[in-house]
């Protein structure tokens, strides 16, 4: 009878622990982005966005950021006749992400064999269309990363989160994401993932959005919107340009 | 501080090498009446501009730096408008076959392969025979031998067949006398080679008007330059309206550099020989032919590409 009791008591505790467990982490998994919105004006170089939030004592935080899913037209290249590299065909990728931007912290070295693999490269391999379906599906993968990698749209950094103190069973974490200037304007997700004691404890995320203000915005506007009167203006301002240029040069006797 | 962003590229460049690059191909624009697009639209492609925005926009400053450059060889009486205007009615026409040309090849699946072999032979023939002719010529007058005048030469066969072609037209500015069919005939092939390959075709034009059509090199180089300011032109606006793709800030900034670059280049080949301005841009020509011919023996580093690139 004894025995039975502390069993129940036991398994009660366990219970208890686990569903606290559960709701800490429901609760305390957050993030917030400053600022949310990048704007891009005319000497816009790239900026950074801080990521800042909090996750338990004991666990580690990985953020993601993706763009939306779009469909790439590439080339294939190959060898001809045995001895010319070129073009030997097209294939399409289908719901390939625009970006991919992963921060992980110093203890996680190997984000396949973590709890968040899920954010990892090879899940979005799954995730990825390769059209031919025929393809060599792992080795075009292998390629249109190295492609985006070249780039700086897919991107691991590692060590690049900071922790804070722990507080009442919480920490926060810090990540100061670099935004690369070929970010086209658009909504991007960021992603907090919380692992803690070999599993993934939680998601959260945020939307942050790249957008052209000013100058640029115009510009684009016009470009898309009155794209023969845009062609017409920048051939009428070049000749402009160098008519001006040509007689700058003459009244000053053709300096050098 | 230095940088600016670039909307339809969607990257940010530096100013200044942006500057810089526009007055490099400007200079050799002026000096040997090249558009220049065969050097710039690589260049910018590897300082992260996509290659439609590249070309479309490089077109676009073509427009501003010819202007320059033909302007300063029209004050130098360097330019053939009767020529130029026969030329560019031919390559309108070339281009028009070519690009249907292009799209039959495109059909077939062998147009790619097609497109690097005429790049090749066509930069490594024209550069080649050009290098060589001009080191002769060269080597003729930095010989100190008395000259012999020797008896009148016999007429070439192709200089028979030339006139006998009908509607023969004196061609003042070139001090040529040739039948109006041979610009239009050279101006419809160097348009249809030039849509194949996707360049201006520059450097496929100089060398027709200074080989086949005896022109003085002077003249060559304003009338090449005044020739591909109309069909810049036509470029940027086509661009524009069906691709989207013509970066205006990126064309401008090229501009700037590239009109200097125009005139100062137009000084540096009045004073340079016919002889040395040909070695010049037949090394030229045959640098960016080992390049590409390099680019199609080494493995790439990545084995597939963004559609839109050569």
């Amino acid at each position: 009878m004894k025995k039975t009791i502390i069993l129940l008591l036991s398994c009660t505790m366990l219970v208890l622990a686990g569903l606290t467990a559960n709701a800490f982490a429901e609760n305390d998994i957050n993030l917030s982005l400053e600022p949310a919105v990048v704007q891009i004006s005319a000497f816009y170089n790239g900026t950074t966005v801080k990521v800042t939030g909090q996750i338990p004592a004991t666990a580690e935080a990985v953020v993601r950021v993706t763009g939306s899913g779009e469909e790439l037209h590439l080339k294939k290249k190959g060898k001809v006749g045995g001895l010319l590299w070129m073009n030997t065909g097209d294939v399409s990728f289908e719901n390939a992400p625009t970006v991919v931007m992963l921060y992980t912290p110093a203890a996680i070295t190997d984000l396949e064999a973590s709890p968040v693999s899920p954010f990892s490269f090879h899940a979005l391999k799954e995730k990825v269309e390769i059209l031919p379906a025929t393809e060599d599906k792992d080795f075009l993968f292998g390629e249109f990363l190295k492609l985006k990698q070249k780039d700086g749209l897919y991107i691991t950094h590692q060590d690049a989160v900071s922790y804070g103190p722990i507080e009442n069973d919480t920490k926060t974490f810090t990540v100061e994401m670099t935004i690369p200037t070929m970010m086209k304007p658009g909504r991007y997700t960021v992603e907090l993932a919380a692992a803690q004691n070999g599993h993934l404890i939680g998601i959260a995320s945020k939307e942050m959005k790249i957008e052209m203000i000013g100058f640029p915005a115009e510009l684009t506007k016009l470009a898309f919107g009155k794209p023969i009167f845009f062609g017409v203006m920048a051939v009428l301002i070049a000749i402009g340009a160098g008519l001006f240029t040509g007689i700058l040069f003459k009244s000053k006797g053709g300096a050098h | 501080m230095w940088q600016m962003y670039l909307p339809i590229a969607g990257n940010s460049v530096n100013i200044l090498t942006i500057f810089g690059l526009g007055g490099f191909v400007g200079l050799l624009s002026g000096i040997f009446g090249v558009g220049g697009g065969f050097l710039m639209t690589p260049l910018l492609i590897m300082f992260g501009i996509p290659a439609t925005v590249a070309a479309a926009s490089d077109s676009n400053q073509i427009v501003g730096a010819s202007t320059s450059g033909t302007l300063a060889h029209w004050r130098l009486g360097n330019v053939d408008v009767k020529m130029g205007v026969l030329l560019l009615i031919g390559g309108i026409v070339g281009g028009t076959v070519g690009v249907q040309v292009i799209k039959l090849l495109r059909a077939m699946g062998n147009a790619d392969f097609l497109i690097s072999v005429t790049y090749v032979i066509m930069l490594g023939g024209v550069g080649g025979y050009m290098f060589w002719e001009s080191l002769q010529g060269l080597k003729k007058t930095t010989d100190d031998a008395p000259v012999v005048k020797s008896a009148p030469q016999k007429e070439s066969t192709y200089a028979r067949i030339l006139n006998m072609l009908p509607l023969q037209s004196k061609f003042e500015k070139s001090g040529v006398t040739i039948s109006m069919v041979l610009p239009l005939f050279f101006g419809t092939m160097v348009g249809v080679l030039a849509a194949i390959m996707g360049v201006g075709g520059g450097f496929i034009m100089v060398p027709v008007m200074v080989y086949l059509l005896r022109m003085p090199m002077h003249v060559v180089v304003g009338t090449s330059l005044f020739q591909i300011l109309f069909t810049c032109v036509n470029v940027t606006i086509m661009q524009a309206n069906s691709n989207h793709t013509v970066d205006f800030v990126l064309a401008l900034l090229l501009l700037l550099g590239s009109t200097i670059g125009a005139q100062v280049g137009t000084k540096v080949s009045k004073k340079l020989k016919g002889d040395q301005l040909k070695i010049l841009l037949a090394s030229l020509v045959l640098l960016v032919c080992v390049k590409m011919l390099a680019g199609l023996l080494m493995t790439p580093d990545i084995l597939i590409a963004m559609k839109g690139g050569h």
